[in-house]
């Protein structure tokens, strides 16, 4: 099989010939019984590489890995920081505000159930936070057990609060948008927006109430970005209804 | 499991169980880490072995996943989490072979000889098969596979990760291509 369209027929499995070409590749093909097989069997080879799961690592290197991750972090933390007294407890927090959002939007795929068990679980006041800094693990705990941990931190609040302040006047004005816009909604759809937008407003309302009780609990702000990033998406969302129906 | 992870439950759809997966990880959680490192270090690991040239991929396994999570922050959720770890791990890998030359002899025993990855396979041991004919690509050719069919690059992409044109691109993934498909026949 050497004909002129051998050269042809990836490009054609990957649809990147132009209409002409294509049209007069397929009629070839409805004659040329080898490159009919062929196409076929490039078909094959792409579907194989797509679905290829992969060859597991001769030695498991988790171990090395989590090791590493713990030496970066810990040696981080000691340039960031002077040496604390002994037997002082720090905490350091992995987040920034974009890392917070885009935190976020991974966590906006969270059903609304389980945020409210999440909720609902920390509200109970179990006085135990998920540990985020690994310098400050033992080596038998692994990252991201709960562990007790003292004291309040006002970082975390200010993040949230600089976030609040980001989204506030995006939110006012939508909502205003959406207050004048909101007769050219139908009732269906506008009561499931509001539906929607109290559910949000009660999580951050939660998650804000959870926060003072524990200003430690870093998932709490981070549920706060990811709620109040919702409502303004919600509320674009509705503002772009609104406007095209105008 | 962190305690996070049972306070939400685990989620029975693969894609929204790895979506909370990167959102603890993103938070610290070692434990959700851990499942997205089992989740793809196969995948990885071949990808490794297939632009490196060699087994021995210990050493830069380590490397991709502990940047994965010093990146974590930075991943948006554009693509699924697999695409765009697997192109932070293209990324190291191609700055190692830049760097290290990583090429493991009996592989460049078989390098510019595709009839060596022509062998026809037959039964269960197809996939296998067709891994080492992988593996028996010449470097180009297998590059521009690989990170085509496996990782999803475009040609245009490639071109620019490996310095060749596009068109050449298109033409070493042909090749590759009409080589492996004989393990079809």
């Amino acid at each position: 099989m050497t004909d002129h369209w051998t050269e042809r027929l990836s490009a054609y499995v990957d649809g990147e010939l132009d209409r002409e070409e294509r049209g007069a590749l397929e009629v070839h093909l409805t004659s040329c019984e080898a490159c009919a097989t062929a196409v076929a069997q490039l078909r094959q080879v792409v579907g194989w590489a797509h679905g290829y799961e992969g060859k597991p690592p001769k030695v498991d290197v988790w171990d090395a890995v989590a090791r590493g991750i713990r030496e970066r972090e810990g040696s981080r933390e000691e340039s960031r920081h002077p040496p604390k007294r002994s037997g002082e407890r720090v905490r350091r927090f992995v987040f920034t505000v974009p890392q917070l959002l885009a935190a976020g939007i991974a966590l906006a795929l969270f059903s609304g159930t389980a945020v409210g068990v999440a909720l609902r679980a920390v509200g109970a006041g179990s006085g135990r936070t998920v540990v985020t800094d690994p310098a400050l693990l033992p080596d038998e705990i692994p990252l991201g057990e709960s562990f007790d941990i003292d004291g309040n931190d006002p970082w975390t609040v200010a993040v949230v609060t600089q976030l609040e302040e980001q989204y506030a006047e995006a939110i006012a004005d939508l909502e205003s948008l959406l207050r004048e816009g909101q007769d050219k909604l139908d009732s269906a759809t506008l009561r499931v927006i509001e539906e929607n937008l109290r559910t949000i407003d009660e999580a951050v309302e939660q998650a804000t109430v959870a926060l003072r009780r524990d200003p430690a609990a870093v998932y709490l702000s981070e549920l706060i970005s990811v709620n109040l990033r919702r409502k303004l998406e919600l509320l674009r969302d509705a503002a772009a209804l609104v406007a095209s129906e105008t | 499991m962190s305690a996070l992870a049972s306070k939400v439950g685990r989620s029975s759809d693969p894609l929204e169980s790895e979506a909370a997966d990167v959102a603890l990880a993103a938070a610290g959680d070692g434990t959700a880490f851990e499942r997205l490192y089992r989740r793809h270090v196969a995948r990885i690991n071949s990808l490794a072995e297939w632009m490196l040239g060699t087994p021995d991929t210990e050493d830069v396994l380590q490397d991709i996943f502990i940047r994965a999570w010093e990146k974590l922050g930075t991943f948006r959720g554009q693509s699924a989490f697999g695409t765009w770890l697997h192109r932070l791990a293209v990324n190291v890998l191609l700055r190692r072979r830049e760097t290290d030359r990583v090429r493991a002899r009996r592989y460049i025993a078989h390098e510019e000889t595709l009839e060596q990855a022509e062998a026809p396979a037959t039964g269960p041991q197809l996939w296998a098969d067709i891994e080492t004919a992988v593996e028996r690509l010449p470097q180009r050719s297998r590059d521009v596979f690989v990170l085509h069919d496996v990782v999803g690059y475009k040609h245009d992409e490639i071109a620019e990760h490996l310095g060749i044109t596009a068109g050449t691109s298109r033409s070493q993934l042909h090749h590759a291509r009409m080589t492996l498909r004989k393990h079809f026949e």
